[in-house]
């Protein structure tokens, strides 16, 4: 039975300044919900509001308006952290603490005994493949091994929701393989994991669904299988069919006043997203999604005519 | 009923005589009034408590309401022009104006003007406060709405409550006649209960709030866990010690300046070197661990979340309380390694350089002995007498000071002769060659300060077991003379009419018991006394020493304000009497006075025999047209000797208290301040504190010569001294004005900026005296009086704003 991990309820934020005047309206009206066992991709470009997303999910921000639930529990609840793990945009950790201390800091935080608190800082270092620096004061680190770190303090607690902002950014590609590499591992024991990021093809890897945002709107929410199909074109496909049949076809399309494409039967994220990104500059606000793309995890039956 | 309870002056002097009311209304309403009125302060600990919820629950209710205003006017709902916006216009234009017209009456400017019998000044504050009260009402009403929870709704009816509450108390005191009256004023009507009563109110208010706040920390106090205390603790401890190298810093300073003080520190008298080397060396600890702490503390926080590494210590599960608890105890703990270490190096310092001076001088004394140079050898001894003296930790035992005067009154005070004084206990004079005598009265006295036909008494007993220990001579005595004191009470109890056949019959058993009791004391005090005679007889002076009771020593230390008609050089004696009335025995010396010394004397035990803790010393001016200066704790009976070291750490750990409240303040600061302007919130905090305390208590007491701030300037301009009146100018009304609006704010900080001279006691170490575990505990308690409301309020700020914003 699938379960609700996250949801939000026209979730909204506008930031102000100190004296209240409205700056930015960094989301508008959210409603999402992500279920248990997910991987859940927040896409946009920059300043569409990722970030703000997540800081509100975690408590870090409260909200203008609406409301979001972790675990079914109110996002300023710190229980909850209990069983949540965070990787920041920008890793800042404390730099005069070496690796093995920021994790045993971050152990200490939890409920969990020494022993077992030793065996996972152990195990999440070599891990991330920091045991030859795991020593040194982080102050040290270069960008990549602070987010490695960064990377293994949100797994500290084994937590079963891990919200990743921008997991693989200043990671080199073998980094990056990894972290998709793990981040299929979490699924396989069954966590939730929710992440953003503007590296499409990485998305279009591992996740199971997907929102883009773009100004602080939902433009678009689905299975990324769903979304990546094209709704509008019809494929044949036909085994040792002469050029001649091809040329009766194509006229037989146009007659009916359609074009006929002969191949790409499904879009690369990429496009997706571009399309999306200047529909929505030529016509602001918020844009229809799809009915049948909503509504989570439940397998959709309906697809292209193939 | 408890001596707290005892009704204030005023209200003994009720001008009507009260309505009958069953005692039990009359209790209820004294203890309202008690636990209402903030201008009532009771002693004791009950009252230092009742005092401490009044002030933290009036700071809680300003709080609450203001942080709701304060949404209601960033979420726009108050603010925006409506009417309750005029209200609050209104108010304030109107306090201004009514502290204007209130100016200008008693400047004479305009006539005091009445409508309806209220004078038109009240009128307009009541008006100003009214309004204000309700446009914070609305602003507070409309943002509980969507945004508080439904206890938030109940305490604004439990304010409701508090309002009735306080009315109903004032117009009941009113009614009952039990309302504060000024001897010829006209007499309190129900409204003058009202007015009153709001008073009450306000604090009832606090109280409720205050209710609400802790019910809010209940939860969050059990959740806090020990391991991430430690966790952030410990972090903290590396932050301070890896970013900032404060312990290294502040170490190597301390070794530096310790390196060169014995070249700058020169005493002004041989006998105060020790004074003055414990004085710099424990002012260079507090000047050291305070700077480190004003810098550390307040920086911490908002470094944290300015780069955001708090983003993942919030996310996990860490109450917002442990936040700064764990911050807290990382510097306490670095603070007390530092105690510890400096403590250790002063220790080692003070040994090597007093100890050495007083061992090199009593070498000297030895050989002017040996040499049979007995003027010097004396000379010496002294000096290293002196200096020893201070090096320890005596425990004085002080008698209540009151004077005779020249002619032989009564007085509190002596003469005063205008010389410079401390503040703190300020030194009076009595006449040589009159009748003027200073007297130190122990036992149970009446305070000189109160009037003489209703006096307060005053516990001065003398715990007399502890100069006279059981099992010496006079001892056992002094145990048979208050056993037999105890009879003589329970038999003249027994002789009295009235008295029920059970408590005869109780009394007879405990005489019975007691005699059994005198009998074994005076054969003992017998045996021990015919003992020590025979030793005596026989030569070993020492053992028979050992049976008797030690000396009682009595140090003095008085000043000398000489008249030019005295002659120069010569000695001014002081006559000593000692008597014990109880049994009549008495101790007399002359002895010439030395000036800022410890002039000393040593009486045989014998005079506190049977004094059963009573015991009256008279001290006179034998040379005529001097003055000997004296006040209380200048003459004191010496219990004991305790060990330096102790009392230092002692001293040293006053200023860990001090530390301790000055790391709530940053770490406060922290929550909600960047952090340059925390720095300066804790810097100013601590000089208000250490420095301009008396100056904040003159303020509550209105007692600044020369009025307030404005008023000063304008003096400072025009040349006029502080004293004279000014005359009523527009500049002087309007400044009038201003500090009339000021003073009440400044004199409000007295009550929220800690007191940190009070929590210092290294003068005490210094001078050589203990630090009694009483005083240590009272200071204990008031550094965590005044750092928990902070570390609380700092939690409330952190868990209610958002940290990534
Ligand atoms: N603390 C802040 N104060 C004011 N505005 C902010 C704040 N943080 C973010 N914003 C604004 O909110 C909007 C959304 O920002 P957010 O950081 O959520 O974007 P993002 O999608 O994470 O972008 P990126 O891909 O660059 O990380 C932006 O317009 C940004 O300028
Ligand atoms: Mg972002």
């Amino acid at each position: 039975m699938s379960e609700v991990v996250i949801e939000t309820r026209n979730l909204t934020k506008v930031y102000r300044d100190f004296w209240g005047r409205p700056k930015v309206q960094a989301l508008k009206a959210l409603d999402l919900q992500v279920q248990r066992g997910e991987i859940f991709g927040v896409l946009g470009p920059n300043g569409s509001g990722k970030t703000t997303t997540i800081k509100l999910l975690l408590g870090l921000l409260f909200p203008t308006e609406g409301e979001a639930r972790i675990f079914n529990e109110p996002t300023t609840n710190v229980s909850k952290n209990e069983r949540i793990g965070y990787l920041p945009e920008e890793t800042y950790l404390y730099k005069f603490l070496n690796a093995e201390e920021t994790l045993q800091f971050y152990g200490r935080l939890f409920k969990m005994s020494s022993t077992e608190r030793n065996r996972r800082v152990g195990q999440l270092i070599d891990m991330v493949g920091l045991s030859a620096a795991k020593h040194r004061q982080l102050r040290e680190y270069s960008k990549g091994m602070q987010r490695r770190i960064g990377l293994a303090q949100a797994l500290i607690n084994n937590p079963e929701l891990i919200l990743l902002d921008e997991p693989t950014s200043g990671l080199d590609p073998i980094g990056t393989a990894e972290i998709k590499e793990l981040i299929r591992e979490l699924r396989e024991q069954g966590k939730t994991v929710v992440l953003s990021g503007h590296l499409l093809a990485d998305m279009q890897d591992i996740c199971d669904r997907i929102a883009i945002l773009h100004r602080g709107e939902l433009k678009e929410l689905g299975k990324v299988s769903d979304l990546l199909t094209v709704q509008d074109v019809t494929q044949i496909r036909a085994k040792n069919l002469p050029p001649q049949a091809l040329e009766e076809i194509r006229a037989v399309v146009a007659r009916h006043g359609g074009e006929a494409v002969v191949d790409h039967p499904t879009t690369t994220l990429e496009e997706l997203f571009l399309r999306i990104v200047r529909e929505s500059e030529l016509h602001p606000g918020r844009r229809k999604v799809a009915a049948h793309l909503e509504g989570g995890a439940e397998p959709a039956e309906a697809g292209s005519a193939s | 009923m408890p001596a707290f309870l005892i009704p204030p002056l005023l209200w003994a002097q009720a001008a009507t005589p009260p309505p009958p009311a069953s005692p039990a209304v009359r209790n209820a309403l004294l203890w309202l009034y008690l636990a209402g009125d903030t201008s009532l302060a009771i002693p004791g600990l009950i009252g230092a408590l009742l005092t401490w919820a009044k002030i933290i629950g009036l700071v809680a209710l300003v709080g609450w309401v203001g942080s709701w205003v304060a949404t209601a006017v960033k979420e726009r709902y108050v603010g925006v022009g409506r009417w309750y916006d005029y209200l609050g216009l209104l108010a304030l234009v109107l306090i201004p104006l009514t502290v204007f017209v209130q100016v200008m009456q008693t400047e004479k400017w305009i006539r005091a003007v009445s409508i309806a019998g209220t004078p038109l000044a009240s009128l307009m504050g009541y008006v100003a406060v009214v309004s204000l009260a309700i446009w914070a009402l609305v602003g507070v009403w409309k943002t509980i709405g969507p945004f508080g929870r439904p206890a938030d709704k109940l305490v604004l009816v439990g304010l409701g409550l508090a309002l009735a509450l306080g009315a109903g108390v004032g117009v009941a005191m009113v009614q009952l006649g039990l309302f504060t009256q000024i001897p010829g004023a006209p007499e309190a009507t129900w409204r003058d209960g009202v007015v009153y009563g709001a008073r009450l109110a306000v604090t009832y208010m606090g109280y409720v709030v205050l209710a609400r706040i802790l019910s809010l920390l209940v939860g969050e106090l059990f959740s806090v866990r020990a391991r991430r205390l430690y966790a952030i603790a410990r972090v903290t401890l590396y932050e301070s010690n890896r970013k900032m190298w404060a312990p290294w810093v502040v170490l190597i300073v301390f070794g530096m300046v310790l390196a060169f003080t014995h070249w700058f520190l020169q005493p002004p008298r041989a006998a105060e070197m020790g004074r003055l080397y414990v004085g710099t060396l424990t002012l260079l600890c507090s000047l050291l661990l305070t700077a480190m702490v004003t810098i550390l503390t307040p920086i911490s926080l908002p470094t944290d979340i300015q780069q955001q590494t708090i983003y993942t210590v919030v996310t996990k599960p860490v109450r917002r309380l442990e936040v700064i608890w764990g911050r807290m105890l990382g510097y306490m703990a670095l603070v007390t390694v530092l105690v510890a270490l400096f403590g250790g190096i002063s220790l080692a310092y003070l040994w090597r350089t007093v100890m050495g001076e007083i061992t090199r001088i009593e070498a000297l004394a030895e050989k002017a002995k040996a040499d049979g140079r007995e003027r010097e050898a004396n000379q010496y001894s002294e000096q290293a007498e002196q200096l020893r003296s201070r090096m320890a930790a005596r425990v004085p035992v002080k008698g209540s000071l009151s004077f005779l005067d020249s002619k032989g009154d009564p007085h509190a005070m002596g003469i005063d002769v205008g010389q410079e004084q401390s503040m703190k206990e300020p030194r009076s004079h009595i006449e040589g060659a009159t009748a003027g005598a200073a007297i130190w009265r122990y036992g149970i006295v009446p305070d000189p300060f109160s009037p003489p036909n209703r006096p307060v008494m005053i516990d001065r007993r003398i715990d007399v077991a502890q100069f006279l220990p059981a099992g010496t001579v006079e001892g056992e005595q002094n145990r048979m003379l208050e056993v037999q004191a105890q009879i003589a009470a329970a038999e003249q109890e027994k002789s009295q009419q009235g008295v029920t056949p059970a408590r005869a019959s109780q009394l007879d058993a405990a005489i019975a018991r007691q005699k059994a009791d005198l009998d074994k004391a005076k054969a003992s005090y017998e045996s021990l006394a015919a003992r020590a005679d025979e030793l005596a007889a026989a030569g070993k002076e020492d053992e028979a020493a050992a049976l008797h009771a030690p000396p009682l020593k009595i140090e003095m230390t008085f000043n000398i304000y000489r008249t030019t008609k005295g002659e120069v050089g010569k000695p001014v004696y002081a006559d000593i009497e000692i008597s014990n009335n109880a049994v009549g025995s008495k101790f007399q010396d002359v002895f010439p006075v030395r000036e800022y010394y410890t002039n000393r004397l040593i009486v045989k035990p014998d005079v506190l025999v049977g004094c059963l803790g009573s015991l009256r010393i008279d001290v006179r001016c034998m040379s005529p047209t001097q003055y000997l200066g004296m006040a209380e704790s200048d003459l004191y009976l010496l219990a004991e000797n305790g060990d330096f070291g102790w009392n230092y750490m002692k001293g040293l750990f006053g200023i860990w208290l001090q530390a301790m409240v000055l790391t709530a303040i940053g770490v406060f600061a922290g929550t909600f301040l960047s952090w340059p302007v925390a720095l300066l919130t804790t810097i100013a905090f601590f000089i208000a504190g250490q420095l301009a305390f008396g100056f904040l208590i003159d303020f509550t007491r209105q007692a600044v010569l020369g009025g307030g701030p404005f008023e000063s300037l304008i003096r400072l301009v025009t040349h006029d001294n502080q004293m004279s009146e000014l005359a009523p100018t527009a500049g002087v009304v309007v400044a009038k004005t201003l500090d009339s609006l000021v003073m009440p704010i400044m004199s409000m900080l007295v009550y929220i900026v800690p007191n940190f001279q009070v929590l210092d006691v290294t003068n005490t170490v210094a001078d050589g005296f203990a630090v009694d575990w009483r005083h240590m505990l009272g200071n204990t308690l008031l550094a965590f009086a005044y750092a928990l409301p902070f570390s609380f309020a700092g939690y409330f700020i952190l868990k209610n704003r958002e940290v990534a914003a």
